[in-house]
């Protein structure tokens, strides 16, 4: 372990319009070290490393490889300097073959043709270097998510990089991919690289990184040996202090009996391979649950499989209709479920139309006279409504979606749904990208849904946001729930049990 | 009395109205829709000559104004305009678009002028009367002729029929003037081969159906205008020879294009019946003066459609405006 | 979550084998049901007859693999042939200078297209869709839609052929061969898949997306050139009618012969190779067989069905590989 960093960015400073993104945010990294990088989502690690890829560009702060200062204002610039980034969304040719892929930023060539022997010599080599034995004249796109990720990282290998980045490059691997991940960037430890490992996984740092940088709102609050703290610790430091929490709705209850409405949805025993296990959990008229966890503890995945998005491999769900407990399927489920996705601009408006459009999507059957067409009035009056109820601020409702703030996007999304009359709600992290004030609206609405009789499911990264609005909480992690806590919980408690021990897994995929 | 008072005043106004006929001046506003090719330069002339030849006997004097769009419907639109401005008796067309057109016909209509379409009928609005080439006619005759000179030979006829594209109302007449006059005459045709009116196809298929048919000895084409691609097949498959040679292939064409007319000369051609210029610009004049008189100019349903003349490689040195021989 | 699941035996075969089969099925047809279709001379004649198909193909299959479309090359092929005969016909100029006025012609008006698709950002199909209509204009002009000749030693190379084999089809083997070398071989062509896949990676990788996107319209442009040179040395004359549909015929042989339409996907040489022959084959075929002209665009268009429906079987099952990414 060298005493001096062999990289260091310092008093790193970006912001778009309206929002700083890296505030003096500083990073060190080590030959031969794996230095992990971690925080919530939206704390600012991916737009560092981007800052370090060479993909954004810093508006204060330096950067310095070996002692030396380097200015990395492209990706070609940042390759010059020795600093290959492995994205999450990996950037390979799906068409073309390994080798090809390997050499896709500078094929080979000998008297104006491709030198095929030599990229496939090349190739193999450092398949080999990565333990792998991939044929070199094999699409891409028949890979599994682990080999691509091999030939991706080949490809950065080529060049003999002196900083590897690693974004998130566990998500789309089987455990025994995971393995060979490691034992590569062992191997990368070994050449001496200076490897980041950004990763929302606490037990993998422990695991393969030799120190870790904690950021969180856009500034590095901590940086340490990994063999120095624990993993309450890291967590601690990624959440920050939640203090002063302005709580809505009604005051939480002591214990966590689910007890008070009646029954609207009662789930037994789901599971799906790999992802959930045995999953429990009732919800009763009027409440507001908080399903609490990290990310990748399958906080998402259970939503999707309890409407049907994704297939379950067993477990038994039962519907309150008439007063009476029925069974019912996911996909039948759906029916009666509003969903409010995580990626609002993804998956949750379609940008270019109208609010108006937007809103009666869901509801459009509701709107048609006997020849089955839209009645103007109908929709005017239910769109009106909406907006005015959600108090959805813009021109008016014919205006595009993708041209209203964050804050009111997220009501479209809510208005939409609120629209089918749903009983139950899906709030899959609602706050995320939103400011205070716009936060504080969603949340109100939620809690306005709840007092009506309606039964809100919410899953938020800001424990804050959870707790000013759950009655009680669901723990889950790695796809069961852990536990079952009552809404007055509190957030060093609720901490604390998202942290446990990573010896206890679940898994032996 | 009444009646005999009536048939006075009837027998002066006609007698001062048959007067205003005689010495009647009327101006014709000619919109062409482009003047590049000879064919228009040879219309134009004819109907600049026809309009003395029958004007005088019916004591007309026809004046001219002539103007050009290059190929924009929206130029025509505005020359057409124009002329209606300036109060021509009568406009003519050419319609570069037969879906625009209409708009000028309703102008004119507007303005109280008739609207006599050329060559190119208009798909909208109807107009006063049209005037254009008889496409069946043009078959008919000709494979009729063409009977008649395979029997004089002693040849039985054993025909590949080349097609135009079948979306082209002329190419649908003539294939159908064809067949007619080919079963009356004792022809067969053996093959039709669609071409589309495309000279690669004319030239493939040609090709093709000499393979496929090594019986045929004849051939009729729905227009000579890519003669050369039917030369071409020819001479692939060593058949091309003029009359009174033995490998001669006995050959019917529409249109005399000026592509065709050496080939005539030289016998390759047996026989064609034109796309006959100076006929329509004749029709054109008598549909006008008609018109111009009040009288009704007797047009079929599709037009009043002039017909081609029939020219063999005997005639076609003497024959009389022939625009595909004269006009270069 | 998939749709109705055709014959398992139809589906698995097509799937599988693809086309080829449908296409040897449907040459096993015709040389059965007609004499002489299997005959050397024949299947001489279709590759020559395939020849200019196969040039603006292969150069259009290039194009498509970048993920772009051109539709102009007809009015490409059109417009630099006219340039060649026009400038031979009026200005003396010899047959070879004449050629590579007509090939430098087709690269420019291709830099045309590709400044348009590159510089401005315009959709490659809406970009080409405007060059077509404005480069055809232009000839049209130029032409006075009317037949361009060529002179008579010229047109005679329109037969020419060493040996067996006509000089056409070695020209066309020639370009196929190469721009499949370029294609697999060289780093223009290799880029031109990574464009193809995705330009955002491609960029990423430090392709310089723009400048390929633009000389793959040049080196277009100067083949539909030379496909259109061919084509009016086979027919011995250019004519209105040169290259229109030929996008869509440069297209349909692309698409038929398994490349597809997203771009970064196919082998040149087969493809191209196999949809030219295939179109070809029915074309030729349905001649032979005398069929009713009416169901040629019936058969054709069949044939692209069952092309495309096999295509898309294929893609189906290659979809069911890919991994889905977890959530996180």
């Amino acid at each position: 372990m060298t005493a001096e960093p062999f990289l260091r960015m310092d008093g790193v400073s970006k912001r778009y319009p309206g929002v700083v993104v890296l505030h003096e945010a500083s990073l060190e990294a080590y030959r031969g070290e794996a230095m992990a990088l971690m925080g919530a989502n939206g704390a600012g690690k991916s737009t560092l490393m981007n800052v370090l890829g060479g993909l954004a560009t810093k508006e204060s702060g330096a950067i310095f490889i070996d002692g030396q200062p380097v200015s990395l204002r492209s990706p070609r610039e940042a390759a010059a300097n020795g600093v290959a980034f492995v994205h999450q969304e990996l950037s390979l040719l799906p068409t073309m073959t390994v080798a090809e892929n390997v050499h896709a930023d500078e094929f080979p060539v000998r008297g104006g043709l491709l030198a095929p022997e030599i990229m496939r010599r090349r190739t193999t080599e450092l398949l080999a270097r990565l333990g792998s034995k991939l044929p070199t004249d094999i699409r891409v796109e028949n890979l599994s998510a682990g080999d691509r990720q091999i030939v991706e990282i080949a490809r950065a290998l080529r060049r003999r990089p002196r900083v590897v980045i690693f974004d998130e490059p566990t998500s789309s691997l089987t455990a025994w991919e995971k393995t060979r991940l490691f034992e590569v960037i062992a191997g990368l430890k070994r050449d001496r690289a200076a490897i980041i490992y950004i990763t929302h996984f606490i037990d993998e740092i422990f695991a393969t990184c030799e120190r870790v940088t904690v950021m969180r709102n856009g500034r590095t609050v901590a940086s340490a040996a990994t063999d120095t703290v624990t993993s309450r610790d890291v967590v601690h430091l990624m959440l920050g202090e939640t203090d002063n929490i302005v709580r809505l709705g009604k005051t939480p209850a002591g214990d966590a009996a689910d007890d008070g409405g009646d029954v609207v949805l009662q789930v037994k025993d789901l599971s799906r391979a790999n992802v959930l296990k045995n999953v429990d959990l009732t919800l009763r008229t009027g409440e507001i649950v908080g399903l609490w966890g990290l990310l990748g503890s399958g906080r998402t995945e259970l939503l999707r499989a309890l409407i049907g998005l994704d297939a379950i491999d067993q477990g038994e769900l039962c519907w309150s209709r008439n007063g009476e407990l029925l069974s019912i399927t996911p996909r039948e489920l759906r029916r009666f479920v509003g969903f409010v996705t995580e990626d609002r601009r993804g998956d949750g408006l379609f940008l270019p139309l109208s609010v108006e459009t937007n809103i009666a999507l869901p509801s459009l059957p509701a709107l048609t006279n006997w020849l089955r067409l839209i009645v103007g009035k109908k929709l005017a009056r239910l769109v009106h409504g909406m907006m005015e109820r959600l108090r959805i601020k813009g021109s008016g409702p014919k205006q595009p979606v993708g041209t209203l703030s964050g804050g009111n996007q997220q009501k479209v999304v809510l208005a939409r749904w609120l629209a089918t009359n749903p009983r139950l709600l899906f709030l899959d992290e609602p706050t995320r990208g939103l400011d205070v004030s716009a936060k504080t609206e969603i949340l109100k609405l939620a809690v306005e849904f709840a007092l009506a009789g309606g039964t809100i499911l919410i899953v938020s990264s800001a424990l804050e946001d959870l707790m000013r609005v759950s009655d009680r909480y669901l723990v889950i992690s790695r796809g069961s729930i852990v536990a079952k806590l009552p809404g007055a919980t509190t957030a060093d408690e609720l901490k604390h049990a998202v942290s446990d021990d990573s010896s206890r897994s679940e898994f032996r995929p | 009395m009444h009646l005999q008072k009536k048939l006075v005043v009837a027998f002066l106004l006609s007698a001062i109205l048959g007067g205003e006929a005689a010495a009647k001046d009327i101006t014709i506003g000619f919109s062409w829709n482009q003047k590049e090719s000879s064919l228009e330069t040879a219309w134009e002339d004819y109907l600049k000559s026809e309009a003395k030849a029958q004007g005088e006997p019916a004591g007309v004097t026809i004046k001219w104004i002539f103007n050009v769009a290059n190929g924009d419907p929206a130029r025509q639109a505005a020359n057409i305009e124009d002329l209606i401005n300036k109060g021509v008796d009568i406009v003519m067309a050419r319609a570069e678009d037969s879906a625009a057109i209409s708009a000028s016909i309703k102008a004119a209509k507007a303005a109280n002028i008739p609207f006599i379409t050329f060559d190119r009928a208009s798909t909208g609005a109807k107009p006063t009367a049209h005037v254009g080439g008889d496409s069946y006619d043009q078959a008919f005759v000709a494979g009729a002729a063409f009977a008649e000179l395979l029997k004089s030979k002693g040849v039985t006829g054993k025909c590949i029929e080349l097609q135009g594209a079948l979306t082209d109302v002329n190419a649908v007449n003539r294939s159908k003037g064809w067949n007619e006059a080919a079963s009356k005459g004792g022809i067969m045709t053996v093959i039709q081969v669609p071409t589309e009116w495309n000279p690669e196809l004319f030239r493939s298929g040609l090709t093709n159906a000499l393979k496929a048919k090594p019986e045929a000895n004849c051939v009729f084409a729905a227009s000579d205008f890519a003669y050369t691609a039917i030369q071409a097949a020819l001479e692939g498959a060593g058949r091309y020879a003029p009359t009174g040679d033995a490998k001669h292939v006995w050959l019917a064409t529409n249109d005399l294009l000026p592509a065709a007319v050496k080939p005539m000369e030289e016998g390759y051609i047996d026989v064609s019946d034109t796309w006959d210029a100076y006929r329509q610009a004749k029709e054109a004049i008598r549909v006008a003066i008609a018109v111009a008189k009040g009288e009704d100019p007797k047009c079929a349903a599709d037009g009043c459609l002039a017909k081609g003349r029939l020219v063999t490689p005997q005639t076609i040195g003497t024959i009389d405006n022939l625009w595909s021989r004269d006009y270069k | 979550m998939n749709p109705a699941k055709p014959p398992l035996i139809v589906s698995a075969v097509l799937s599988r084998y693809g086309f080829p089969i449908v296409l040897a099925s449907v040459f096993v047809f015709f040389s059965v049901a007609t004499r002489s279709f299997l005959t050397l001379a024949n299947l001489d004649d279709m590759a020559h007859d395939m020849s200019p198909l196969i040039v603006i193909s292969a150069a259009e299959a290039l194009v498509v693999m970048s993920g772009k479309l051109d539709i102009s090359v007809g009015s490409v092929a059109f417009l630099s042939a006219s340039l060649a005969s026009l400038a031979m016909r009026d200005y003396g100029v010899d047959p070879i200078a004449a050629l590579l006025i007509a090939l430098a012609a087709g690269g420019l008006l291709g830099a045309v297209n590709g400044a348009i698709v590159v510089a401005l950002r315009v959709n490659a199909l809406i970009a080409t869709l405007g060059t077509m209509i404005m480069f055809r204009g232009v000839a049209l002009e130029l032409t006075d839609a009317g037949l361009v000749p060529l002179p008579e030693k010229v047109r005679l190379l329109g037969n020419l052929s060493i040996g067996p084999l006509f000089v056409d089809i070695v020209v066309a083997a020639v370009v196929l061969i190469t721009l499949d070398v370029v294609h697999r071989r060289t780093r223009f062509g290799r880029q031109i898949m990574a464009v193809g896949n995705s330009e955002a990676v491609a960029s990423d990788l430090g392709i310089p997306v723009r400048s390929v996107i633009f000389r793959n319209f040049v080196l277009c442009g100067a083949l539909a050139a030379l496909g259109g040179v061919l084509t009016t040395l086979q027919v011995g004359a250019v004519t209105a009618y040169l290259g229109s549909g030929l996008e869509f015929n440069a297209v349909a042989v692309v698409v038929v012969g398994g490349i597809s339409l997203f771009g970064g996907r196919g082998n040149l040489l087969y493809s191209v190779a196999l949809g030219a022959l295939t179109f070809e084959t029915i074309r030729t075929g349905l001649n032979y067989y005398g069929a009713n002209p009416y169901s040629y665009r019936l058969v054709g268009g069949a044939v692209i069905f069952i092309a495309m429906y096999a295509d898309a079987l294929k893609r189906g099952r290659l979809g069911q590989n890919r991994n889905v990414l977890m959530r996180g």
